[in-house]
């Protein structure tokens, strides 16, 4: 009986000259206007089903940063104290960028609210856990920051999916699921980041303090500007000074203003600034490669970049950049082999750049940009 | 904390209710086929076939559903620290410890009794430990 319908069925398709074809074909018109007039949404529904278990991942990660967030500080904490409510409230933490209607004097305002919510967030951490050393005060300062970043994330992403939901705009949904996996990735680099800030670790944003470490080991080393330190370190007949954020507690440091210091210290008597960061890699390059340019380079809001950029403009100082590429989950993730490997090849480089771009008895800067979590000088 | 906590098993409820509907379906049509096989001697290849097939795929999707854990990204890697004598370059690697950082001094040297240093602290790649696995 099965076998005949199907039988019958397959030869209407084929025929189309019965009532099974005419059925059929009958159906095949109603898919098809109905496609046309409800596709879009059919689409919209699959899109948002996609959003959402991206938003549910999303969640996941956020609540796991709070809740290791606060267990760390309740293990940190010699007190028993529930540091729960504290933390809530930071992760509501809002930072409003300065007006940039009038651009002039942006970089002050911007750097003056840097420093205040910087400030704030180390004196929360110092409320929280009043006993402990200043290594650990910025490492878990970091933690927050890696805890307070994923909320911000989750609840842009679930803004934008509920706008989406409640309008059934095709756009906002488009747009949102078009840069979910970076958004995905991000997050987990960021959960990888809590991870890393917990324990103390480097992480591959240190690479820069890290070259700057190697050069300064067994060097006496003062501080410049605030958590920057800096020392006098002869390289090839030429006295460098190398700058880094002061460790091994995560920080990055003032290294705009140091090299702007040293630079005014000096009456510009300096012939050359060596920067070495970290910069994203493109797909295809592999984790760890050296690469050389030319300006400043360092990352962040660009309060540190002008400063550099202003002060060796007015003294007519070139500036080298030397670049060693990180994909963005390793940027801020325990520092691969990799990276920590190519610390020998920008120290190479940065002998060569001496030695072709200097003269003996030349005084240069070698600036380490980064967070110096786990790296100490 | 405990190891691997923050892994999180996802299972659809949905996928699940249809495999379960798969598989009860792929059973009753076997037990048809030998009631009629027993009744009449008739083998009905295409139906067994059809049953055998939804089953394995129903048992593949259920072993497939158990075997994708989410990530969520806390999970602790390997990270390794490496010390390095400042005398004689002689160097060990060892588990990361809380607490370590670059440049921190460590023991003495077994080789030369010198001071040393923690020289460098990364992590291990997954790529690398499935080359070394394979």
């Amino acid at each position: 009986m099965i076998n005949q319908l199907l039988f019958d069925a397959l030869q209407g398709i084929a025929s189309q000259d019965n009532m099974v074809g005419l059925i059929i074909q009958i159906l095949w018109l109603a898919f098809f206007v109905l496609y046309m007039l409800y596709g879009q949404r059919l689409q919209v529904k699959v899109m948002l089903k996609e959003i959402e278990s991206s938003l549910f991942k999303l969640k996941l990660i956020r609540d796991r940063g709070r809740e290791i967030a606060i267990s760390t500080i309740k293990k940190t904490s010699k007190e028993n104290y529930d540091p729960t409510e504290r933390v809530d409230r930071i992760l509501e933490h809002v930072y409003i960028p300065p007006v940039s209607l009038d651009p002039s004097g942006i970089i002050k305002r911007l750097e003056h609210l840097i420093d205040v919510r910087d400030f704030r967030l180390k004196d929360e951490v110092k409320l929280m856990v009043p006993d402990v050393d200043e290594t650990q005060i910025n490492n878990l300062a970091n933690m927050l920051e890696a805890a307070l970043a994923l909320n911000q994330i989750y609840k842009i992403v679930r803004h934008y999916y509920l706008m989406g939901k409640k309008t059934s705009s095709f756009y906002i949904i488009l747009q949102l699921q078009m840069i979910l996996p970076q958004i995905m990735k991000e997050s987990q680099a960021f959960a990888s980041a809590l991870t890393a800030f917990t324990a103390g670790q480097p992480i591959g944003d240190g690479i820069g303090p890290l070259v700057a470490a190697r050069l300064m080991h067994g060097k006496k080393e003062y501080e410049i500007a605030k958590d920057t330190v800096v020392s006098e370190v002869s390289i090839e007949g030429r006295t460098a000074y190398v700058l880094k954020a002061k460790g091994p507690g995560g920080n990055v440091g003032k290294p705009g203003e140091a090299i702007r210091q040293l630079l005014e210290e000096k009456e510009g008597r300096i012939s050359r600034i060596i920067v070495i960061d970290a910069a994203q890699k493109l797909e295809g390059e592999k984790p760890g490669e050296v690469v050389e340019g030319t300006g400043v380079a360092i990352g962040g809001p660009g309060v540190d970049k002008y400063k550099v950029e202003e002060v060796a403009t007015k003294y007519k100082v070139p500036i080298n950049a030397i670049l060693i590429k990180e994909g963005i989950e390793d940027v801020v993730s325990a520092m691969r082999k990799e990276i920590a490997s190519s610390v020998e090849e920008v120290i190479a480089r940065i002998n060569r750049i001496i030695r072709e771009m200097t003269k003996e008895g030349d005084q240069i800067i070698i600036a380490g940009i980064g967070n110096t979590i786990g790296i100490a000088q | 904390m405990k190891k691997g906590s923050n892994k999180i098993r996802r299972t659809s409820f949905f996928l699940l209710a249809i495999v379960t509907v798969l598989i009860i379906l792929s059973l009753v049509t076997i037990v048809q086929v030998f009631k009629t096989y027993s009744d009449t001697g008739y083998t009905d290849f295409l139906a067994l076939g059809l049953s055998a097939s939804a089953i394995s795929l129903s048992v593949y999707m259920a072993l497939q559903m158990r075997r994708e854990p989410l990530k969520l990204g806390f999970e602790q890697p390997k990270v390794s620290t490496v010390i390095r004598c400042s005398k004689c370059g002689f160097e060990t690697t060892r588990e990361f410890k809380k607490g370590d950082y670059v440049l921190k001094e460590a023991e003495s040297c077994p080789k030369c009794k010198n001071p040393t240093f923690i020289y460098m602290i990364f992590r291990e790649t997954e790529e690398k430990k499935k080359k070394k696995e394979a």
